[in-house]
C-alpha cells in the first residue's frame, strides 16, 4: 500500500494550517486514498495502477489548496509563546499601524473613499480655522498687545469716537493709561515728484507710535514739537512707499515733499513688518497737530487708542474713561455718554467675529457628517471582519488590543485623509482671498501655519477616534456568538440601529446648514431688490478728485474748477451725465450734523437730531439715477451765489410731514448762530449705509457753504463705456486738461461699491451654501450606501420573499418606507436644531425672518426629494434581485 | 440564456445542492468522508460525483459553521477514522434549507409545469 502522506503535504503546503491539523487532514485524507485503492485492486486494478487512479482524484495541482484557503484552520496565526512579554506598547502600536496600512492597501477603493471624504471635511475646517485664527485669534502683531486697548463711547444715538474736546480732556486727566494716542485715516495729494498722486495715510498724535513700540528702521517718529499745531509738517514712510517712490534710497531723511500744497520734510521710515489694522492702505504717517486751543466744541471723528498700565484691568479702565466723561466741556451731557473701553484686537475685528464663527461652525458641522460617513463605511466593514476579531479574541487578544487595532486604522485613516485636506485647505485659502469681504481685517495674515497645521492634526486624529470608536463600541467585545454565527449575521432589524442613528443625525445637520445657507440666500435676494438710491449702477463711472489749498485756495475759483471738470467730462464720447457729490452712496463716507426744524422747536436741555450731510452739485441726482420726488434740484447760480437752499431725501420729509410735498418751503438750520435754509426739493432715498440698511435721512447742501467746505469731492459719471481703461484714461486726460495738478483717486464703477456693501453677505451666502451643498452629498451618500448595504444583507430574504410571491413592487415599497423613515426623521430633527439657531441667524438676516416658513418648507422638500431618489435607487436594484440568484447567497 | 449563464447557474445550483447532499445524508446517521463520496455517486447513478479536493474542504467547511461535528474513530490495526454527524445547529438549517428548495422546486414547477395539475 502506497504511502501517501507526501503527496497530500505537499498539496497542503500552501496554507497556514496549524502542524496538528495538518496532521489530521492528512491522516484523513490517507485513509480516503487508501479505501479507493483497497476497492480498485479488490476490482481487479493492477496496485501501480490502482494508485495512479486513486490520486487523480485529486483533479488540478493545487485545487484543494485552493478549496482550503477561505477556511479559518487555514489562516491560523503563529504560535505564542507564554510568558514571554507583549513588545513594547509603542512598538505594538507601529505594528497595529503598519499591519493597518498593510490592509488598506489591499481594500483601496475603501480607503480611498474613506480618505477623500475625510479630506473634505478636514480642508473645509482647516481652511475656515486659519481665517478665524488669522483674523480673530492671532495677537495684533504689537509688543505686549493684549495691554493695548481702544477707547470709544457707547450712547443712545449709538457709538462715538473722538474729537478734540474727548482726547485733550481724556490725555490730560487720565489715570489707568500709559498714555493715549489719536488716529485717523485721511487722504492727501502729493505734487512736485511727478504726476500729482493721491494716496491713503494714516495720521496720529505724537503717542501713538510708542504706544504701539514701534521702531522706525530710518529716523525718528514724531515728537511732541512735530505734533504741535502750526509746525512745519514732517512725514513718516511705510516701507513699501519707500522702496516705491524713493528706490528705497538711504539719504531720504530730509528729502522734501508738497503734502496738500503744503511742504513737508520726510524724518522716518517704518520697517517692513509695521501693519496698522484697520488702515492697510496707508502709505504715510504724518502728525495730526491738533489744537487744544478752544477745544470745548461736541465734534467727533477720530479715533483713540491707549497702552493699559500693568495691572489695571478693563473695568478699572472703564471706570476711568467714565470718571473722565464727566470732566468733559459743558454739552457733552446731554449725548449721555457711556465708556466703552475694549481691546484693540476685538476693535479690529469688529462684528465680523459672528460671521466668522457661524462659517466655522457649519463647516464643523461639514465634518462630522463626513466622519458620520465614514464611520458607517467602518461599521460596514467590521461586520464583515467579526470572524476575525472574534478569532483573534479567541486565540488571546485583549479587549484592550483589539480596540487598540481598530482604533489604529481609523486614526491612520483620519492621518491620511487630514493630510489630504491640508491641501484642499492650502488651495481653499488661495480663494478665500479674492472672495473675502474687503472689509475683513487682517486678510493677509490668514495661512497655513504651525498653529493651523496643529489644529489640523488636532482635528484629524479626533476625527479618527470618533468613527475608531463607533466600530469599537459595536464590535469590540466579539463573543462565542459571533466566532458561530460568522459571516451569516442576522438580519434583525435592531442591527442596524447605530447605522440608522448616524444616518438621521446627518440628514438632520445637512438640513441644518441648508435652512442656513436658504435663509441666507433669501438674505441676498431681499437686498438685491431694495431701491438704493441709484439706477444701473454698472453704468456710472465714479472717481473723487481733491484740490488742495496749496494748488486752488479761492474756494469760489475751487467751485469753478469743478464746474468746468464736470462740463469737461460731459464732452467726454458716450457720456450722458456728469455729476458731483460729496459723497456717493454706499462709499462708507459718514458724516452728521445737527438739523433743527422752524415748524419743531427743540426743547430745551436736549440736542437736535443728528443727520447724514451732503455736498452736491446740479447733475448729481440725474447722473445717479435718484428720482427728484418733489420740488426741484438747485443750479449753479445758487451754489455762487450761496442762495439758502437745501434739499432732503423722501424718508426724512416723511419722518417730519408725512408727504415729501407738505416739505417744500420749510425752513432748517444747524444751529441757532447759523441762517435758515429753505427746502427746495426732495429727493428719493438712498440706502446709504448698504442694502440691508434702512433707508438713510440725508440733508443735501449746496457744494459751497460756509459750514461744511469741502475740497474732495466725487465725481459720477454715466456711460456705457463705464469700467473700461480706456474710458477711465479719457476721464482723467479731461480732468488734466482743466488742471494737471489734480489726481484721480478711488476710480471704480457704482456697481463695484454696492458689490463691496453687499460683499459680507455675499461672502457668508456664498459659503454657506458650499458648505451646505457638501453637506447635503454627504448626507445623501449616508442614506444611499445605508439603503444599499441593507439591501444587500437581505438579499437572500427579498429572494425567498419574492419566490414564495412578493412583487418587486412590495419589495421597493419595503425599502422605500425605510428611507423615508430616516429622512423624515433626519428632516424632523433638523427643522429643530435650526429654529434653535435662529436667534443667532437674525443678526445676519435681511427681508426674511429666521423661522421663515417658505425657506424651512422649500429646503426641507429639496432635501427629502433628493433622499427619495438615494432610496429608490438601491430598493428598485433590491426589487429585481433574481430569486435563484438570491436563494443561494449564503450556500 | 446564454451559454455561460447556464453554466453559472449550474455551478450554483451545484454548490447549494452539495450541502444540502452532505446535511441529509449525514441526518441518517454518521459517516466518514469515504463513505459519503461513494453513497453520492452510487446513489445519483454516477451522475453526481465528489472529489477528493473538493469534498474534504466543503465538510472542513461546514465544521467550521458549526453544522456538522467530526470525531475521531479508532480501531484495532487500522487507522483512525473520521466520522461526521450533523449538531442541532444543522438540523435547523437542513430543515431550512429543505424548505426553501421545496419552495423553489415548486416556484419553478409552477413556472415550467404542464398546466393540468
Amino acid at each position: 500500500m502506497p504511502d501517501w502522506a507526501p503527496e497530500v503535504c505537499t498539496r497542503l503546503s500552501s496554507l497556514r494550517l496549524s502542524p496538528a491539523r495538518e496532521k489530521e487532514i492528512v491522516d484523513e485524507l490517507s485513509q480516503h486514498l487508501d479505501d479507493r485503492w483497497h476497492e480498485l485492486v479488490a476490482g481487479g486494478t493492477a496496485p501501480d495502477e490502482a494508485a495512479r487512479l486513486a490520486l487523480a482524484e485529486f483533479r488540478g495541482g493545487d485545487l484543494l489548496a485552493k478549496y482550503m484557503a477561505p477556511l479559518r484552520q487555514a489562516q491560523s496565526p503563529p504560535p505564542l509563546t507564554p510568558g514571554v512579554p507583549s513588545a513594547h506598547v509603542l512598538t505594538g502600536l507601529w505594528q497595529d499601524l503598519r499591519y493597518a496600512a498593510r490592509m488598506f492597501s489591499k481594500q483601496r477603493g475603501f480607503a480611498a473613499a474613506a480618505a477623500l471624504t475625510l479630506a473634505l471635511g478636514i480642508g473645509a475646517t482647516t481652511a475656515i480655522f486659519s481665517v478665524v485664527y488669522g483674523v480673530l485669534l492671532k495677537p495684533l502683531p504689537f509688543h505686549e498687545s493684549e495691554r493695548l486697548v481702544s477707547l470709544g463711547h457707547n450712547s443712545p444715538d449709538g457709538g462715538r469716537n473722538h474729537g478734540r474736546a474727548t482726547y485733550f480732556t481724556y490725555r490730560d486727566n487720565q489715570r489707568a493709561f500709559e498714555d493715549i494716542g489719536a488716529w485717523d485715516r485721511n487722504q492727501v495729494t502729493i505734487t512736485g515728484r511727478g504726476d500729482p498722486q493721491q494716496i491713503d495715510v494714516l495720521s496720529v498724535s505724537d503717542a501713538t507710535l510708542p504706544l504701539l513700540r514701534v521702531q522706525p528702521l530710518l529716523g525718528r517718529v514724531f515728537t511732541k514739537e512735530d505734533d504741535a499745531p502750526g509746525r512745519p509738517l514732517r512725514a513718516i514712510l511705510t516701507y513699501g512707499y519707500w522702496q516705491r517712490r524713493f528706490g528705497g534710497a538711504a539719504n531720504v531723511l530730509g528729502q522734501p515733499l508738497i503734502i496738500d500744497g503744503r511742504p513737508a520734510e520726510v524724518i522716518g521710515v517704518l520697517p517692513l513688518s509695521f501693519k496698522f489694522p484697520r488702515s492697510n492702505n496707508a502709505v504715510m504717517l504724518l502728525p495730526m497737530q491738533l489744537d487744544p486751543a478752544g477745544a470745548t466744541g461736541i465734534s467727533f471723528g477720530f479715533q483713540v487708542l491707549a497702552r493699559l498700565k500693568p495691572g489695571v484691568t478693563m473695568s478699572q479702565a472703564n471706570a476711568d474713561l467714565a470718571r473722565m466723561i464727566s470732566l468733559l466741556p459743558r454739552g457733552f451731557e446731554m449725548l449721555k455718554l457711556q465708556p466703552n473701553v475694549r481691546t484693540q484686537a476685538a476693535y479690529v475685528i469688529g462684528n465680523i467675529g459672528d460671521v466668522l464663527w457661524i462659517l466655522f461652525a457649519a463647516v464643523g458641522v461639514v465634518l462630522l457628517i463626513a466622519c458620520g460617513n465614514v464611520a458607517n463605511l467602518f461599521l460596514v466593514r467590521a461586520e464583515g471582519r467579526q470572524h476575525e476579531l472574534a478569532m483573534r479574541a479567541a486565540l488571546g487578544a485583549s479587549q484592550g488590543r483589539l480596540a487598540r487595532a481598530l482604533l489604529s486604522e481609523s486614526v491612520l485613516l483620519a492621518l491620511a485623509g487630514g493630510a489630504l485636506g491640508l491641501v484642499l485647505a492650502q488651495a481653499t485659502i488661495g480663494l478665500l482671498r479674492q472672495l473675502a469681504p474687503a472689509r475683513l481685517p487682517r486678510v493677509d495674515e490668514m495661512g497655513i501655519d504651525p498653529t493651523v497645521l496643529l489644529f489640523t492634526l488636532g482635528i484629524s486624529l479626533l476625527s479618527g477616534a470618533f468613527f475608531g470608536l463607533t466600530t469599537v463600541l459595536k464590535f469590540g467585545r466579539p463573543g462565542a456568538i459571533a466566532l458561530k454565527e460568522g459571516r451569516s449575521a442576522s438580519d434583525a432589524p435592531g442591527r442596524h440601529r447605530a447605522r440608522n442613528a448616524l444616518v438621521v443625525t446627518q440628514v438632520a445637520l445637512a438640513l441644518m446648514l441648508m435652512i442656513v445657507s436658504g435663509l441666507m440666500i433669501r438674505t441676498f435676494v431681499a437686498m438685491r431688490q431694495v431701491e438704493p438710491g441709484f439706477t444701473h449702477p454698472e453704468a456710472v463711472q465714479t472717481f473723487s478728485l481733491s484740490i488742495p489749498a496749496g494748488v486752488i485756495s479761492d474756494a469760489r475759483q475751487m467751485a469753478r474748477t469743478f464746474e468746468t471738470i464736470a462740463r469737461r467730462l460731459e464732452q467726454v464720447p458716450g457720456v450722458t451725465s456728469a455729476g458731483m457729490s460729496s459723497s456717493i452712496t454706499m462709499d462708507g463716507e459718514n458724516n452728521g450734523n445737527s438739523i433743527n426744524v422752524e415748524e419743531f422747536p427743540i426743547p430745551e436741555g436736549t440736542l437736535a437730531p443728528l443727520y447724514r450731510f451732503k455736498s452736491f452739485a446740479p447733475g448729481y441726482f440725474e447722473t445717479m439715477g435718484n428720482r427728484i420726488v418733489a420740488g426741484r434740484s438747485i443750479t449753479w447760480t445758487e451754489i455762487y451765489e450761496g442762495h439758502p437752499v437745501i434739499l432732503i431725501s423722501e424718508i426724512l420729509a416723511r419722518t417730519y410731514w408725512k408727504e415729501p410735498a407738505r416739505a417744500l418751503g420749510k425752513r432748517v438750520r444747524t444751529s441757532s448762530r447759523r441762517p435758515w435754509r429753505e427746502i427746495v426739493g426732495v429727493v428719493g432715498n438712498e440706502h446709504d449705509d448698504g442694502l440691508n440698511h434702512p433707508a438713510t435721512p440725508i440733508v443735501y447742501w449746496p457744494l459751497l457753504n460756509d459750514s461744511y467746505p469741502r475740497r474732495t469731492i466725487a465725481y459720477a459719471v454715466r456711460s456705457d463705456r463705464a469700467g473700461t481703461a480706456a474710458f477711465q484714461r479719457e476721464l482723467e486726460q479731461a480732468v488734466w486738461s482743466v488742471n494737471a495738478n489734480l489726481p484721480l483717486a478711488a476710480v471704480q464703477t457704482l456697481d463695484e461699491i454696492q458689490a463691496r456693501s453687499m460683499a459680507q453677505t455675499s461672502f457668508t451666502m456664498v459659503m454657506l451654501a458650499i458648505a451646505a451643498s457638501v453637506a447635503l452629498l454627504l448626507g445623501v451618500v449616508g442614506i444611499f450606501g445605508v439603503i444599499t448595504y441593507i439591501a444587500t444583507q437581505r438579499t437572500r430574504e427579498i429572494g425567498i420573499r419574492m419566490a414564495l410571491g412578493a412583487q418587486s413592487g412590495d419589495v421597493r415599497q419595503m425599502f422605500l418606507r425605510h428611507g423615508l423613515l430616516l429622512t423624515a426623521t433626519g428632516i424632523a430633527l433638523g427643522i429643530g436644531f435650526a429654529l434653535l439657531l435662529s436667534r443667532v441667524l437674525s443678526a445676519l438676516l435681511f427681508g426674511v425672518g429666521p423661522m421663515d416658513p417658505t425657506t424651512y418648507a422649500a429646503v426641507s422638500g429639496v432635501l427629502a426629494a433628493v433622499a427619495l431618489l438615494a432610496t429608490y435607487l438601491p430598493a428598485r436594484r433590491a426589487s429585481r434581485v433574481d430569486p435563484v440568484v438570491a436563494l443561494r447567497a449564503d450556500l | 440564456m446564454t451559454a455561460i449563464n447556464t453554466r453559472a447557474l449550474d455551478r450554483e445550483l451545484k454548490r447549494g445542492s452539495a450541502e444540502l447532499l452532505i446535511l441529509s445524508l449525514l441526518d441518517a446517521r454518521p459517516r466518514h468522508g469515504y463513505e459519503l463520496s461513494k453513497l453520492i455517486r452510487t446513489r445519483s447513478g454516477g451522475h453526481l460525483t465528489f472529489h477528493i479536493d473538493s469534498l474534504y474542504p466543503l465538510l472542513y467547511r461546514l465544521e467550521e459553521r458549526g453544522w456538522i461535528k467530526g470525531a475521531w474513530v479508532e480501531k484495532p490495526d487500522e487507522r483512525r477514522r473520521r466520522f461526521y454527524s450533523v449538531t442541532a445547529e444543522g438540523r435547523r438549517v437542513l430543515a431550512q434549507q429543505k424548505k426553501t428548495w421545496a419552495a423553489f422546486v415548486e416556484a419553478v414547477r409552477r413556472v415550467t409545469g404542464d398546466e393540468h395539475a
